[in-house]
């Protein structure tokens, strides 16, 4: 085993065990988790898998194909959260413009008595 | 200005932290007659407090969302009355009261539906602005002429008049510094009539410490940037 190998392999077991220990959920989170570590075990363990992978969809080298994966899955992730957080950022927006629209027309002159700690 | 188009008109002053100059500016503008609404923007200063305490509207946002939601906000609120107009205007006190019965003449001539304050225009001054501060303004309004495709003077100008029909015509989603360029884009888009008008822009020491760096044109561009990944 190279160091690198044992490096990886311990830096994946530390996100497993963090993962795992910050879970609440059920039974499907821990074995997508496992099945992922798994993986990342395998692929790490032998390097020759990932070249042979990588001779079949016709790239040089097991690592290059390992970095064209991750360029694709990065996007992928940027444009999803991207959408999530402007849509998550417009409900606030939403809900904290009707509670202060709400609030300033209870007041009989039309403003509100603002209390700073909430 | 005659008494009943004041009474119809409806300046919104979004604010942060301004419990500085949120007195005055309320003040001279009380004085004109105008119905006013200040949004306070998660102020954790006494901004909103001294709003409410000179017996104007305050529309208080919870946590802080940008100057465009305030605006946003503070449009929703007049709408909700009947304003027939509505003025944006800034709590720093860089703006002059006695612009606004220009900006909303040619609204109530029925001209435009949006009037568009500008430093650059005709007899619009800039009183003490720093030379660096024109050199950055100057590529503002450029880089925005050329992205809206209005022939704009001044597009970073908080002061600017809407009739009705703009009011609810015009949706700000960017919440930050890059709504004013949001709302001309919809002037563009929405076929909105609009017009220039000069104003006085006053630079004290306190709105230049205040003012906008140039770290905010990257801000203003990343957001602009997150706005295409609205689903």
């Amino acid at each position: 085993m190279t160091p690198i190998q044992v490096g990886l392999i311990v830096g994946a077991s530390l996100m497993l065990a963090l993962y795992m220990s910050l879970l609440r959920s059920a039974v499907w989170g821990r074995l997508l988790a496992l099945g992922l570590f798994t993986l990342a075990v395998v692929a790490v363990s032998s390097p020759g898998l990932t070249n042979e992978l990588a001779a079949i969809l016709g790239v040089g080298r097991g690592a290059d194909l390992m970095l064209y994966g991750l360029v694709v899955a990065f996007w992928f992730s940027f444009i999803f959260l991207s959408s999530r957080i402007v849509r998550l950022e417009d409900n606030l927006t939403e809900l904290v413009r009707q509670l202060a629209l709400r609030d300033a027309a209870k007041q009989p002159d039309g403003s509100t008595q603002s209390s700073s700690k909430e | 200005m005659t008494s009943p188009a004041a009474r119809s008109t409806w300046v919104i002053i979004p604010a942060f932290n301004e419990a500085r100059s949120v007195a005055g500016v309320v003040e001279a503008l009380k004085g004109e007659g105008y119905h006013l609404v200040v949004v306070d923007d998660g102020s954790t200063d006494e901004t909103a407090q001294i709003a409410a305490g000179l017996g104007v509207n305050v529309c208080r946002h919870r946590v802080n969302l940008g100057q465009g939601a305030a605006i946003q906000t503070g449009i929703e609120w007049a709408l909700g009355r009947g304003a027939s107009y509505f003025v944006t205007f800034d709590a720093d006190g860089q703006h002059a009261a006695a612009d606004i019965p220009e900006l909303v003449a040619p609204l109530m001539k029925g001209r435009a539906d949006v009037a568009l304050g500008s430093r650059f225009v005709s007899s619009g001054r800039a009183e003490g602005i720093p030379a660096g501060r024109r050199v950055v303004l100057w590529l503002a309004v450029r880089f925005t002429r050329l992205s809206t495709g209005l022939a704009v003077t001044d597009t970073h100008n908080g002061i600017r008049a809407l009739n009705t029909s703009a009011a609810k015509s015009i949706q700000i989603t960017q919440n930050g510094m890059a709504h004013a360029g949001q709302i001309l884009r919809q002037v563009k888009s929405r076929g909105l009539r609009w017009v220039e008008v000069p104003v006085t822009i006053t630079y004290t020491a306190y709105s230049l410490a205040k003012g906008q760096r140039l770290w905010s044109i990257v801000a203003i561009i990343r957001e602009s940037i997150m706005g295409i990944f609205r689903t």
